[in-house]
């Protein structure tokens, strides 16, 4: 089970740069539905990239759903050779984003964005509309009902209920 | 045309608007203006306009609980992911149950 309380403040406490993304930032707006990974978009500059590899190192790393015994390392090399990790670490299932389809980088998402406070620590979250147009530019099938849903919300926080 | 329909030949989402209003069936919601002004009516990357409804969404939309969705909006963002932990622990709790039947 994803301790997102715990990732939510490693990151926070680490001065990772990060946007919550996904079905976390989906449940920040008020969505209903059961997410078991927090996903976050993490700017990719050389000092971000070292403060995140730092702060998880700790947590044993790994890329989710592989075969055990991987010489995988998540350091600062693998990550600026990469863009997106699934991983999984102690502390439950992390997505790692370099950048996202229809939403860009780190910097492109930024205005997009609003700050949160949970857990006792403010951080970034993705704005409703944006993530309602990443969700769309995704095009997964599966993503069909979790975009109404938030374009439901959207409409209700607007006051545009049908 | 008047100098302001003029000015949004360019723009294929304000050229809609526009002729809706040519039209006489001008809605808020037709012309984006309950997005306030200046709002961007199209996304920068996907070149989709949120206002721009998707049947396949729309249908979806039918199908949920509004009322759930007033009550959660109600809660702060942290009260909304204690939720969520609860929910995890619901489904975790779940998976145990059908592996444990399972034969």
């Amino acid at each position: 089970m994803t301790d997102f309380e715990s990732l939510i403040r490693l990151l926070v406490k680490h001065g990772v740069e990060f946007i919550l993304v996904g079905g976390a930032a989906a449940t920040a707006h008020g969505s209903m539905r059961l997410t078991e990974d927090l996903d976050i978009v993490y700017r990719r500059t050389p000092e971000n990239i070292a403060r995140l590899a730092a702060c998880l190192a700790p947590y044993k790393p790994y890329l989710r759903g592989v075969p055990s015994g991987l010489p995988f390392q998540l350091d600062p090399k693998t990550i600026e050779r990469g863009l997106n990790f699934t991983l999984t670490i102690e502390l439950g299932a992390l997505d790692l984003f370099g950048e996202i389809t229809g939403g860009g980088r780190y910097e492109d998402l930024l205005p997009h964005t609003i700050e949160i406070t949970v857990f006792g620590v403010s951080c970034r979250c993705l704005g409703l509309k944006r993530l309602i147009e990443v969700k769309r530019a995704a095009g997964r099938p599966r993503d069909l009902d979790v975009v109404a849903e938030l374009e439901a919300l959207l409409e209700e926080s607007e006051g545009r209920t049908p | 045309m008047s100098s302001s329909l003029m000015k949004v030949k360019s723009d294929p989402l304000q050229q809609r608007a526009a002729l809706k209003l040519a039209e006489g069936s001008a809605t808020l919601s037709s012309l984006g203006l309950t997005m306030g002004k200046g709002a961007d009516l199209r996304t920068e990357h996907s070149g989709r306009s949120l206002l721009e409804a998707d049947p396949v969404i729309e249908a979806y939309k039918r199908g949920i609980d509004r009322s759930l969705l007033r009550e959660n909006l109600k809660l702060t963002a942290e009260q909304r992911f204690l939720k969520l932990r609860e929910l995890q622990r619901l489904a975790a709790e779940l998976r145990k149950t059908r592996r444990a039947g399972t034969p």
